[in-house]
């Protein structure tokens, strides 16, 4: 999806801003990619990031790790943490699909989780978050933090199915997708996440 | 014991989500390892909410007789300048910034007690942040 992005050159009369140069992108066997994300998932309110970690524009990006990781840390204000979520094994997915127009394509994404248990708990936790300004980090299964939501643009909270299931053999809970969207797919966090207050 | 050694800031003690090889640390616990802790102390990327207490200053990075030793370093200008630690450790003392204290870290690795002052003096400057 990057590749037609990241390079300075002019085609057809027509200038593209890029610095970092088009790169290989074969893939090496034996690599570990395990699909999916893992249980435990973070969620706070954007409102409560004191600062937040920042990354490059791809006219200054050197590198596609720059381009694509966000570089230091999510900063809560006093009193404000992350909290932690908890996923149905198996049931986490992260998707980014390229929307708009050719000439004006961009990424949206979509965070999909099942949460067991129709309990006042969790109902409570969606009523809360229903309207809210959100950041969602996710872990994928190789170990990889992803950030849904931006400084500019949060994560919202956008479709729900829950059901008390009709029989002992179905899913009890809620079936839950955020959706944010950005320039690019969902930046990678290799930063500190705080799921206990800032003091 | 860590709590002897290290302290959080800037958070209430919780937990933190750092980032590989550290993972999840609870500082609730009172059982955390504490090579892990230094581990993540010195960390390249300073991580935020732990620091070295003078204690595991002391106890981390014990004096040695090197202040005799000379670095075969490279100065600002690019030309070779020795320093002994004795020298590098009185700049690390009057240093007014972290990252003017590491520089002359960088200068002399080789040296506990220059390791130690740098860590004393990375304290005191967060101290005073």
């Amino acid at each position: 999806m990057l590749f037609g992005l990241i390079i300075e050159r002019t085609m057809a009369g027509l200038g593209l801003i890029q610095c970092l140069d088009l790169f290989e992108t074969t893939y090496a066997s034996g690599q570990d990619n395990t699909g999916g994300l893992t249980q435990a998932w973070y969620y706070a309110y954007a409102e409560d990031i004191l600062t937040w970690p920042t990354y490059v524009s791809k006219d200054s990006a050197t590198t596609p790790e720059q381009l694509m990781n966000y570089a230091g840390n999510f900063i809560m204000k006093p009193t404000k943490q992350f909290f932690e979520g908890y996923l149905t094994w198996g049931t986490g997915e992260l998707k980014w699909d390229a929307q708009g127009p050719m000439d004006c394509k961009s990424s949206k994404h979509t965070f999909e989780i099942s949460r067991p248990s129709a309990s006042a708990n969790i109902l409570a936790f969606i009523d809360l978050i229903k309207n809210a300004n959100l950041v969602i980090i996710c872990r994928d299964k190789d170990g990889d933090y992803r950030v849904i939501g931006s400084e500019f643009l949060a994560a919202k909270y956008d479709t729900d199915a829950g059901t008390t299931g009709k029989t002992g053999e179905d899913y009890k809970g809620d079936v839950i997708t955020f959706m944010s969207e950005l320039e690019s797919a969902p930046k990678f966090y290799p930063g500190v996440i705080p799921v206990t207050p800032a003091s | 014991m860590w709590k002897k050694y290290f302290k959080i800031i800037g958070i209430k003690p919780g937990v933190i989500i750092y980032p590989r090889p550290f993972g999840r640390i609870d500082f609730r616990s009172d059982n955390l390892d504490i090579n892990l802790l230094k581990n993540l102390v010195e960390d390249d990327r300073n991580l935020p909410y732990l620091v070295i207490t003078e204690a595991g200053i002391d106890h981390f990075y014990d004096d040695e007789t090197d202040d005799d030793n000379k670095g075969d370093i490279k100065g600002n200008d690019e030309t070779i300048k020795e320093y002994t630690a004795k020298e590098l450790i009185s700049l690390i003392k009057k240093s007014e910034t972290i990252a003017d204290a590491f520089m002359y870290l960088n200068r002399g690795h080789n040296f506990a007690s220059v390791e130690k002052a740098y860590a004393k003096r990375f304290y005191e400057l967060n101290q005073g942040s």
